[in-house]
């Protein structure tokens, strides 16, 4: 057991990591995968995605909650798979590969743990017609902060994840200096 | 500056806005957050594995006091844009975000 203090079963805490989002997301249908367990690094790549946010492909698009419970799309990155399938802001999602979407995160985990390739079905009323989209996740290059200004001047920053890395490109807190924070602005 | 939260607001998220809140003073608008401001201990486990638990609550770095629920409400409470508001382009939260940015901004 190189480097270790405790000796482990990456099996079981893979196991427990799954279960202990389960007990925050009651319903969340995130399994370990069959190769979880022998390589540290992509396991960390796959428990990441459900536990900081970060996408392993890019399900690009977000979601809120309203009053009733309900998902509705706030936006579609037009960079990435939904926005070709038709999903756009305002959509109400009802299923997620049949299965009701009454809780954001137990049922946006999936979209955000699986690889790309993962397809899934999901239910969206645009407009309140019900329709079905059979939505094939692919690998966007979505950057985690993204920003722009509006017509009067306030700039607007969004964090999409956090995350730290030696390249700059992936490191949220260079992405963030480099919007600037001169001006009027406000952050997401 | 203001920083729009949501129920989508959560754990780094909500440590952010906390920070800037009692650092920065910022605004915070939109909806309550999630609820994750906690810290986290880790454990180094075998062949690079670590096990992270939560096991205090996150305090405000001024303020050293955690937060009711451990989550942030909005001094501005906006409710999330509904979906026929989102399909014509609207989104009240940032509209009333940048409203509060230029008030700010403008010292009135």
């Amino acid at each position: 057991m190189r480097d270790s203090l405790i000796p482990c079963d990456a099996g079981r805490v893979g196991r427990a990591a799954v279960a202990a989002l389960a007990l925050g997301s009651p319903g969340s249908e995130v399994r370990l995968p069959a190769w979880f367990g022998f390589d540290a690094e992509r396991d960390a790549s796959f428990l990441a995605a459900p536990m900081c946010g970060e996408p392993r492909a890019a399900p690009g698009f977000f979601l809120s909650r309203q009053r009733d419970g309900r998902l509705t799309v706030v936006g579609v990155d037009v960079a990435c798979s939904p926005h070709a399938y038709g999903v756009r802001a305002g959509d109400v999602l009802t299923h997620v590969d049949g299965r009701p979407a009454v809780r954001a995160n137990s049922q946006v985990l999936p979209l955000y743990a699986a690889a790309a390739g993962a397809v899934f079905r999901l239910g969206i009323e645009p407009g309140g017609w019900p329709l079905e989209v059979r939505l094939v996740l692919a690998r966007g290059e979505v950057p985690s902060v993204v920003w722009w200004r509006l017509e009067d001047g306030v700039r607007v920053v969004r964090v999409r994840w956090f995350a730290s890395s030696p390249d700059g490109r992936g490191d949220t807190a260079t992405l963030v200096r480099r919007c600037g924070w001169t001006g009027p602005w406000w952050c997401w | 500056m203001v920083v729009l939260v949501n129920e989508q607001t959560i754990s780094a998220a909500e440590l952010l806005a906390l920070a800037l809140v009692e650092l920065a003073d910022a605004e915070l608008v939109g909806a309550s957050t999630a609820g994750g401001l906690n810290e986290f201990r880790q454990m180094e486990l075998a062949d690079g594995y670590r096990l992270v638990v939560p096991f205090r609550a996150a305090v405000g770095p001024r303020s050293r006091e955690p937060r009711p629920g451990h989550r942030l409400e909005p001094q501005v409470r906006v409710v999330n844009a509904r979906p026929v508001e989102l399909a014509a382009g609207l989104d009240p939260q940032l509209e009333t975000a940048r409203r509060r940015v230029l008030r700010r901004a403008g010292g009135s």
